[in-house]
């Protein structure tokens, strides 16, 4: 089951980075947007103004359900067929 | 019952094949050789001439080095080796040496052999990104009597091709797997990265003659109306502004995605016409737009001119190209072209996004 494994904030990039993971090292990468964005048309920047309203637990919480439900009938699928897990 | 066979037999019936050629040749001479010594005829000689052999060159030095995706071969020949050591003969007439390089993946060259066409130059430059080979040289006067093989002693890497050494519009021979897509989430849009099996599921990115499996990515809180090219930088995704952002060369780009929230978030192209003598020839496109989902019609105005039309050309969610169709008449230098639509089926994915799928990357900067 995906769980997380570690996060940080890359000032470089501009991303939160939250890796979660899961007993078989499958990752997934949750990357929250929080520095600039850029104007397609003239390339101008302007900082994110929603950073209070980000909830990153609830993020994480939602797309790890997720994850593990798949995960949960994948391995539901596989033992009712008697299938080796790779 | 003698045999009767002459040189001249042995061409007729190798044909092209010159290694058969090469063997029989060698077996008529060795008998010739045999008959001289013994006396005794193995064959009815009925060559009136001695059979003219020549003998194989000096050796040859073969020098093999891989940069930018390509292999940089180097050889020596006899006349030009440095005289400590040289044996004789050292070509002093400099007569035309045929070489013949052959490389493979193994040492012994026991399988995936690829030999290149025999050829007097001493130099080649052999694009071949990714890959490692050993390498080998044979020299010979008329391509019949070759030098004994000549290998290197250990395998040589070109590398992989740079963004800076790849010319325009080059395929970089890189495929990837990934989904790049982006669906609405309230105030923002979230842009995902994930493989054949669906949301969440890894992806698998293929260079050269290897490939890696890449974690799959939600990218949350990206703002509307943004194109953005996703690279995956070794640890985590990047969304770059700019394509040309995404070539470096330990990067693996991923896809474009064009985040709309819906109609309103369309971004129309805008395009210039080129005008000479009064036809539009051309068409510049200054801003490629964003969102998408169809081909805008592309209308131009102008004081005095008329009849001139144009098609653009929409991919990812933006306009690639605009094609000419009718040059018009009478233009003045700076006709109007005005986009219009660019949606199908109204409102884009009622509130969501447009994406597209990473697939084959071309570079064109």
């Amino acid at each position: 089951m995906y769980s997380l494994h570690q996060q940080y904030l890359d000032m470089a990039t501009g991303f939160h980075v939250i890796e979660l993971r899961d007993e078989r090292g499958n990752r997934h990468l949750v990357q929250l947007a929080v520095g600039h964005d850029a104007c397609p048309a003239c390339g101008a920047v302007h900082p994110k103004n929603n950073l209070d309203s980000l909830d990153p637990v609830a993020a994480v919480r939602q797309i790890s359900e997720a994850l593990n439900s798949s995960q949960q009938q994948m391995l539901c699928y596989a033992a009712k067929h008697g299938l080796n897990i790779k | 019952m003698a045999l009767k066979v002459n040189l001249a037999q042995i061409n007729g019936a190798a044909r092209g094949n010159s290694d058969l050629r090469e063997t029989l040749t060698g077996i008529h001479l060795a008998l010739q050789s045999l008959y001289a010594q013994t006396g005794a005829a193995p064959l009815n000689k009925i060559d009136a001439a001695p059979v003219a052999f020549t003998a194989p060159p000096a050796p040859s030095q073969l020098a093999v080095t891989g940069a930018n995706g390509s292999f940089n071969v180097s050889i020596t020949t006899p006349q030009n080796a440095p005289s400590a050591g040289a044996a004789a003969p050292r070509n002093a007439t400099n007569a035309p040496i045929y070489q013949e390089i052959s490389s493979s993946p193994v040492a012994n060259f026991t399988s995936g052999v690829t030999t290149h066409p025999v050829s007097t130059s001493t130099s080649y430059v052999l694009p071949n990104p990714g890959a490692t080979l050993y390498w080998r040289l044979r020299s010979s006067y008329n391509q019949q009597n070759w030098t004994s093989y000549r290998a290197l002693p250990g395998a040589v890497s070109s590398g992989l091709l740079s963004s800076a050494a790849a010319a325009s519009n080059l395929s970089l021979n890189q495929s990837n797997y990934a989904t790049v897509d982006s669906v609405a989430a309230g105030a923002t849009a979230t842009v995902r990265i994930y493989g054949s099996g669906g949301v969440g599921t890894s992806w698998t990115s293929i260079l050269g003659n290897g490939s890696k499996v890449i974690a799959s990515g939600t990218i949350l809180n990206v703002a509307y109306a943004t194109n953005g090219f996703v690279v995956w930088d070794g640890q985590t995704y990047q969304l770059k502004p700019q394509l040309a952002q995404t070539f470096p060369d330990t990067w693996v780009p991923v896809g474009k995605v064009s985040v709309i929230a819906n109609a309103s978030g369309l971004v129309l192209p805008v395009v210039h016409a080129v005008v000479t003598g009064g036809a539009i020839v051309a068409y510049q496109i200054i801003n490629a737009g964003n969102g998408l989902t169809a081909a805008p019609v592309l209308t131009i105005t102008d004081s005095s001119g008329s009849g001139a039309t144009a098609t653009a050309v929409v991919s990812a969610g933006a306009v690639t190209q605009v094609t000419p169709g009718s040059a018009g008449s009478g233009y003045s230098s700076s006709p109007t072209v005005t986009a219009s639509g660019g949606v199908s089926g109204g409102a884009t994915g009622g509130g969501g996004a447009t994406g597209n799928n990473g697939g084959r990357l071309y570079a064109d900067v």
